[in-house]
Parts: structure tokens; C-alpha cells; sequence
């Protein structure tokens, strides 16, 4: 049979921006460690996928998309990691936001 | 047996570069800033934000303060706020439209 795989795919990309747009008014409406961490997951999940997309539309080539793609996990694991470190020692994505806002 | 998935897409892009076409989706039907479907600025931006987290030894409130006490003046703030709010707002507008 078929692979579902691709349309699976597409379909989490949509469920995953649909989600990161509802986050925003969470954000603001009830900043936290709950929204923190959601946030640094969905928007490191949809940046990651997003990416992803460029990285084939744009890169041809066996060896070019495996590098491309090596790159992008590693760039999505380090910004994951900054996130959720900043969202653990730091004041977190809401507060931050805000302060920054209120300068 | 026909061929496999993988050599029909070699023989699509030995054709598809051997006519010379131009890069496709081209680049320049993106006018101002970048649709969201495609190169957005916004990813870079919160993976430097995030790498910054990682190596800088201080906290976010400290350089934040640093920044308060270089006293920019009112006018070099708000357009500090306005560059980084545009490529998130065009993006998420983009975005919705994309989603709808």
C-alpha cells in the first residue's frame, strides 16, 4: 500500500501553526511555565518543519539535502535547548516578551 | 516492473537542470518581505535569541537593564520594537491566510 506519511506530515505542519497561533493569546492572557515550554516546543517544531519545507524546495542533491537536514536538526535541538534553559533559569518567553515591550 | 519513485525524480531533475530553467519557487515573486510557506526571517531570529540564552553568562533582565541604561530615547526604541514585530506580524497574517 501507500505511505501515509506525507500527508501526515502536512497535516501536523497546520495543526502545529494552528496550535503556536492559539499560544500567543495564551501568552498574554496567562503568561507561565505552561505556555513557556509550549511555546519553545512549538515554535522550535514549527520552525524546524518550516525550514524543512526550504530546505526542499530549494537544495537538490543526495549529499547537499542530507547536510542541509543534518544542519537544521542540529540548529532545532540547540534552539530547543536555549528555549526551554531560558524558560528554566531565565524568566521564561512570556515574562521576557513583556519586559522587553515595557522597555 | 516500472521504474521506482526515487529514478523517476532523478530523470525529472537531470531533465529539469539539464534545460536550464531558473530556481523554482523563484525568489523574486516574493516581494517585500518573504511569505510564510517560504524563507522567513522569524526562525534565525528565535534560534539566536535561544543560542544567545545558552552562551551569554547573564540573565535576561541584566542586559535588559544594560539596554535601559544606554537611554536610546523613545523614537530609536519604537522603531527597535517595530522591526522586530513586523517579519512575526507579516508572517502570522500570512500564515492565517495560508491556514484558511
Amino acid at each position: 500500500g501507500t505511505s501515509k506519511a506525507a500527508s501526515l506530515h502536512w497535516t501536523g505542519e497546520r495543526a502545529v501553526s494552528v496550535l503556536l497561533l492559539g499560544l500567543l493569546p495564551a501568552a498574554y492572557l496567562c503568561p507561565g511555565p505552561a505556555v513557556d515550554y509550549s511555546l519553545a516546543a512549538a515554535l522550535t517544531l514549527h520552525g524546524h518543519w518550516g525550514l524543512g519545507q526550504v530546505i526542499t524546495d530549494y537544495v537538490h542533491g543526495d549529499v547537499p539535502i542530507k547536510v542541509a537536514n543534518t544542519g537544521l536538526y542540529i540548529l532545532s535541538a540547540l534552539t530547543f535547548a536555549g528555549l526551554c534553559h531560558f524558560n528554566y533559569h531565565d524568566v521564561g518567553i512570556c515574562k521576557a516578551v513583556a519586559m522587553l515591550w515595557s522597555l | 516492473m516500472g521504474t521506482t519513485a526515487r529514478e523517476e525524480m532523478r530523470r525529472f531533475w537531470e531533465r529539469n537542470l539539464r534545460s536550464g530553467r531558473p530556481l523554482s519557487p523563484h525568489v523574486s515573486i516574493y516581494k517585500c518581505a518573504p511569505c510564510p510557506s517560504q524563507v522567513c526571517p522569524c526562525f534565525p531570529g528565535v534560534s539566536l535569541f535561544s543560542l544567545a540564552a545558552l552562551l551569554l553568562p547573564e540573565h535576561f533582565p541584566h542586559y535588559l537593564a544594560q539596554v535601559r541604561a544606554l537611554s536610546l530615547g523613545p523614537a530609536l526604541i519604537g522603531s527597535a520594537k517595530f522591526l522586530l514585530a513586523l517579519p512575526v506580524s507579516y508572517h502570522t497574517w500570512n500564515g492565517i491566510r495560508h491556514l484558511v
